[in-house]
């Protein structure tokens, strides 16, 4: 199949799962997993407990 | 000038970007637009200056040119300078900070290995693939299943051989800090650069002119996000996503339930931070492309190389994930806040990245 028909079905489909997803989906503040309290790492992953 | 025949790419990409733009703005306001805006600025800085990671290792190894590398270290010496007062200062801002353990190791070294199969890192994945390379709409998706496995494996392996996060000059003041830090990087630079003039290699000031716009760009991240830049957390965010959708039950997996994790899950995509600067980073690349005429027409790659892709994705997607990141999340931002993890993930990539350019060797890829 011709490579922008696959790009546009891509982007067309990625589009309609992020709004579907963005309305069933609460939203409250933007943050990243990193910014909670006992995250250890980026990814919310905590640290051993000691 | 528009070339007419991208003009559909162009409109597609600029309704996608309006449209997710105001969804994020009714929501969160303007933090969601800038961040998005943000991520757009970074898909049409990578994509014009061609700022590849993947590429830049290659070149070390393979022609003994450190030219690109050097100006990664530039990159996160310049980061350093605002990253550690700014992470040291305010409340509001956290550092990218991971432990050092048996997994970062392993991680980091898959990951290496998949950046040189898949021809590009997390960053380059989402500006070519923004730009229209067919190897990345391989690649990319299994990127995204590489790293929800990945969060099945971490929580088994995060405690084993871990000495904890280590920042380095962690007892210092926030100018001592950042002094160490930035002596630190910008030493390699240096090292990098006069290895570059011994050979005669000529200095691509165009390359030069990106590192001072992408230092820029993550610095604005920093600031508005709170948060260094991460790439590879939002497709794993996706992936997960796209999984409960299909019935598999995430939300029961030890990582899902960790409480940063779990919020992001429970949340829309884009009210997480990596997801909108992702997203941004495609429309950016895309629009970019569409206008300068750089959107790719190449047809589809050889097999060999599409397999590579994808097995590239899927072990960057792990990788990444044991590794607490990719050459942004975890390299840049790591050593830039003065995280003793960022130099050893640079390191273990590095090794990673020269088996897996044998690697290419071996099965001919170009």
């Amino acid at each position: 199949m011709n490579q922008k028909k696959v790009y546009v079905i891509i982007i067309i489909l990625t589009l309609t799962l992020i709004i579907y997803d963005h309305l069933t989906s609460p939203v409250l503040s933007i943050s990243s997993p990193g910014q909670t309290k006992e995250a250890c790492a980026p990814c919310g992953a905590p640290c051993k407990e000691e | 000038m528009l070339r007419i025949n991208n003009i559909g790419i162009f409109t597609l990409l600029t309704l996608a970007g309006l449209f997710l733009g105001l969804l994020s703005f009714f929501d969160s306001g303007s933090q969601g637009i800038i961040l998005l805006l943000l991520g757009i600025s970074l898909g049409a800085v990578f994509l014009f200056f061609q700022y590849g990671f993947a590429s830049g290792w290659r070149s070390l190894i393979v022609k003994k040119n450190p030219s690109m590398i050097s100006y990664h270290f530039l990159l996160a010496s310049l980061c350093c300078i605002i990253f550690i007062p700014l992470i040291e200062l305010s409340p509001n801002i956290i550092g990218s900070y991971a432990p050092v353990n048996l997994s970062l190791l392993i991680g980091a070294f898959i990951f290496g290995f998949g950046m040189q199969l898949a021809n590009g890192c997390g960053s380059g994945v989402l500006f070519t693939f923004g730009s229209g390379s067919t190897r990345m709409m391989v690649a990319l998706p299994f990127f995204i299943i590489g790293s929800v496995i990945g969060t099945f494996i971490l929580p088994f392996v995060i405690d084993i051989m871990s000495l904890g996060q280590i920042i380095i000059a962690g007892n210092a003041t926030a100018t001592q800090k950042t002094l160490v830090n930035f002596i630190a990087l910008f030493g390699v630079f240096l090292l990098f650069h006069m290895y570059v003039r011994k050979r005669n290699i000529s200095i691509d000031k165009k390359l030069l002119l990106g590192t001072f716009a992408v230092a820029i760009l993550c610095v604005l991240v920093l600031i508005f996000s709170g948060s260094p830049w991460g790439v590879t957390y939002g497709f794993t965010l996706w992936g997960a996503k796209l999984f409960q959708s299909i019935g598999i039950p995430i939300e029961s997996f030890t990582f899902w339930n960790y409480s940063g994790p779990k919020r992001s899950l429970e949340h829309s995509v884009l009210s997480d931070t990596s997801s909108l600067i992702n997203i941004g980073m495609i429309i950016g690349a895309g629009l970019l492309a569409s206008i300068i005429g750089m959107f790719s027409s190449a047809k589809w790659p050889p097999k060999v190389e599409l397999i590579s892709a994808a097995i590239g994705g899927l072990l960057m997607g792990i990788g990444a994930r044991l590794s607490f990141g990719c050459n942004i999340g975890a390299f840049l931002g790591g050593t830039a806040s003065g995280s003793l993890h960022g130099w050893i993930w640079f390191a273990m990539a590095f090794v990673g990245t020269y088996f897996g350019i044998i690697y290419r060797d071996k099965v001919g890829f170009k």
